[in-house]
């Protein structure tokens, strides 16, 4: 009996420990990119391309240095381009979600439906077969090539996926929540602003994080209404750093860890919160 | 408490990275070269270019930096004119200038890429430069080979651009190929392979080869190697829809050669498949492989990788054109070289005669002499313009020897992917992998790319 247990305690701590290790090894194979990308940014070009993994023999920022001392890189602009048209077009993705979300889920009318699928669609349309057509509207309307060209595209191809999930989010609130309210002399407005609203903060995040990662690293758009350097976003600056017939990759390597930094911050600071919207996406109670 | 030191540290990231400065322009070497046209143009206003010259391109790319170089002295000699540059690296380069074609919003002057001349010629997009380049002052002087990719029938639509460069070199190490019992390179196919037995009882790779990027095989192989069994008239009938096909047995010819070279025999690095030419010529650099096949492009990494970390090996680089097949009669002593790309103006610009006679001077003036001049006395290299002096006692031996054999001692064909366009290239060079896997035959590589040919190309 006491061998049974022995052996039966032996079979768990084995299986815990393989499992653990299973973990472990798939942890590491999502990290080990971001740490060969920092040791790999320490390296010449030279010595990574005559070993591509091993460590640097010679650790030197000097990839950091030239790209902060070279004004033609326009690494802080694109920075600032990119978190200027992100935090706009983030603002209007949620307040507009949430606005068409929430009457969708909640006020009928006849084409409610017809409007809610062809929001949907958005969701179906391959970007790319977009590009001449918006760049030819872009350029008619004399949009494009501005600051606030990208929060356009942005915007649009937002929406889809925010109004899908917000407007299920709110399905999932119980009406009398509202009815109580208009008893309480509540109006549609206020209901939908001050009572409703806070309880969707949640998919609020949810909506957030997924789009803010959509248009941090957005290429397409940023490459065909973008002409001018120095509003160029961060994905379109890094390609300075690919040429013709080589690519300098260390120093690539190096562009993006400046460039990502802020987004990994953000995402430090609000990995609590980050959290908890991602499971609230994903589980509906 | 948490969140305002990690809103710090962003609000630190952000500065710190703001820390690369506002762009101030590039620095540019002195020239004594001067403006053409200074004085002449009398448009006044904005001028748009758009090219690939990135600051990162241009360090070590001498067509890259000349190019650069002298757009800024042509910018500087014209204040009247406000010189707009919309710079992108190469491959998103292509990316907006197709989009912007598809729009028929091309900017006032751009880089023309040889094989979408007769599609964007054919639409009305690209401006007839055929008069304008006939009388330029520059016309007695420019190489007229180099126009080839760039017209339709007698017209032409772009001032060829940057620096001809060889897109097939082999590069050797004499004294490896010394001990393996040849002076210089083998010029047979048939001398390499019996080469191969030795180097591969050394452990080592007789030629390093990398064609992961698919388009290395057509580049830096077949143009060359197919033009020993065809001829230079079958590519330009093929270019003209003259009658030439790839299906021809000249061509299958050149393809089953290729096959057997690198499926059947042990010349190349198994992985010659997987790698790309920057990986195969850390083979050569390495010393685990005694021959590198590449482009101007890796003479000039190659060459900057050695000059410091291993100057006897660099003392020992050779070059030499592709060894001939047994079975192929035509030039064996050609390398493809030429210029891939023109610059070309947009057809608007006729109905701005002013703008257009500005547009037509930076044109001539970023190909004329100043570029080729900078480009010879800096790199030793040449554009469309022939250099007046060519003085290369001032490099080192290898550069000499490189321009002697890029320019002087062999024969020129041409390079496939210039002309055309890229839906044939796509299917053949996917086949090609394919093929030198020994997974299709040359005759099915033939015959699709016959298809997409006729599918996808039309002369007018």
């Amino acid at each position: 009996m006491k061998r049974n247990k022995t052996m039966h305690s032996l079979g768990r701590g084995l299986l815990s420990f393989f499992m653990n290790a299973a973990l472990i090894l798939f942890s590491l194979t999502c990290i080990f990119p971001i740490i060969w990308m920092g040791y790999s940014s320490l390296k010449e070009k030279r010595a990574f391309n005559a070993d591509i993994i091993g460590l640097p023999k010679k650790p030197s920022l000097v990839n950091y240095s030239r790209i902060l001392s070279n004004p033609d890189y326009h690494l802080s602009e694109s920075m600032l381009n990119s978190v200027r048209t992100t935090a706009l077009s983030i603002v209007f993705i949620i307040v507009f979600s949430f606005v068409v979300g929430y009457i969708l889920a909640r006020v009928s009318f006849r084409l409610n439906r017809v409007l809610y699928a062809m929001f949907l669609l958005g969701m179906l349309i391959p970007v790319h077969s977009l590009l001449v057509p918006i760049y030819v509207v872009f350029r008619n309307c004399g949009i494009s090539n501005q600051w606030f060209t990208l929060i356009f595209p942005y915007v649009s191809f937002g929406l889809p996926m925010g109004i899908f999930l917000m407007e299920g989010y709110v399905k999932g609130i119980p009406v009398s929540l509202e009815e109580a309210a208009a008893i309480d002399g509540s109006s549609f407005s206020y209901t939908m602003w001050y009572i409703i609203m806070p309880i969707c903060k949640p998919i609020l995040v949810t909506i957030g994080i997924i789009q803010v990662f959509a248009c941090w690293n957005e290429f397409s758009f940023a490459l065909v209404l973008i002409k001018d350097v120095t509003l160029q976003t961060v994905p379109l600056a890094l390609t300075q750093f690919r040429g013709q017939f080589a690519s300098d990759y260390p120093k690539q390597m190096a562009a993006m860890l400046i460039t990502m930094s802020p987004i990994v911050i953000l995402y430090f600071a609000f990995s609590k919160q980050i959290i908890k919207g991602m499971i609230t996406g994903a589980v509906k109670e | 408490m948490k969140k305002k030191v990690f809103g710090g540290l962003l609000l630190a990231a952000v500065l710190l990275a703001g820390c690369g400065g506002k762009d101030t322009g590039s620095t540019y070497q002195e020239s004594d070269f001067s403006a053409s046209s200074e004085g002449s143009i009398v448009y006044m206003g904005e001028l748009e270019i758009m090219h690939y010259s990135t600051s990162e391109e241009s360090e070590g790319n001498g067509g890259s930096d000349g190019f650069r170089t002298v757009l800024a002295q042509w910018a500087e000699a014209h204040p009247d004119i406000t010189l707009t540059q919309n710079i992108l690296a190469n491959a998103e380069y292509k990316t907006q200038i197709a989009t912007l074609a598809a729009a028929d919003d091309l900017p006032d002057v751009f880089f023309l890429q040889g094989m979408n001349t007769i599609d964007w010629a054919k639409q009305g997009l690209i401006y007839d430069l055929t008069e304008d380049i006939k009388s330029s002052p520059y016309a007695q002087d420019y190489n007229e080979a180099y126009f080839n990719p760039f017209m339709v029938g007698d017209k032409i639509y772009g001032y060829p651009a940057l620096t001809g460069g060889t897109c097939t070199v082999v590069i050797y190490d004499k004294a490896m190929w010394k001990e393996a019992g040849y002076d210089r390179f083998p010029s047979t196919w048939e001398e390499v392979e019996k080469a191969a037995e030795y180097f591969q009882a050394q452990g080592v790779i007789p030629v390093a080869f990398g064609n992961g990027g698919k388009w290395q095989a057509n580049s830096c192989f077949l143009s060359t190697l197919a033009n020993r069994y065809t001829g230079p008239d079958w590519f330009l009938s093929l270019v003209a829809k003259d009658g030439a096909a790839f299906t021809d047995p000249e061509f299958v010819s050149a393809l089953t050669e290729m096959q057997r070279l690198f499926h059947q025999t042990d010349i190349f690095n198994v992985d010659f498949n997987a790698v790309t030419n920057e990986d195969a010529r850390e083979y050569y650099i390495s010393g685990d492989a005694a021959a590198f096949i590449g482009g101007n492009w890796d003479e000039s990494y190659i060459w900057a990788m050695l000059k410091d970390s291993d100057p006897e090996k660099f003392d020992h680089m050779g070059f030499a054109v592709l060894p001939q097949p047994a079975d192929a009669k035509m030039a064996p002593n050609s390398q493809n070289i030429g210029l891939g790309y023109a610059v070309a103006i947009n057809a608007k610009l006729a109905d701005d005669p002013a703008k257009l006679e500005a547009a037509i001077d930076l044109a001539e003036y970023v190909t004329g002499p100043a570029f080729a001049n900078y480009v010879t006395a800096n790199y030793a290299l040449g554009g469309l313009t022939k250099a007046a002096q060519v003085d290369l006692s001032a490099f080192d031996q290898i550069t000499q020897d490189f321009y002697n054999w890029s320019y002087v001692d062999t024969e020129e064909c041409e390079i496939y992917d210039s002309y055309i366009t890229n839906a044939v290239w796509d299917v053949l060079n996917t086949d090609l992998q394919t093929m030198l896997n020994g997974d299709i035959s040359p005759e099915e590589v033939a015959a699709n790319a016959q298809a997409a040919y006729e599918a996808n190309y039309s002369k007018e």
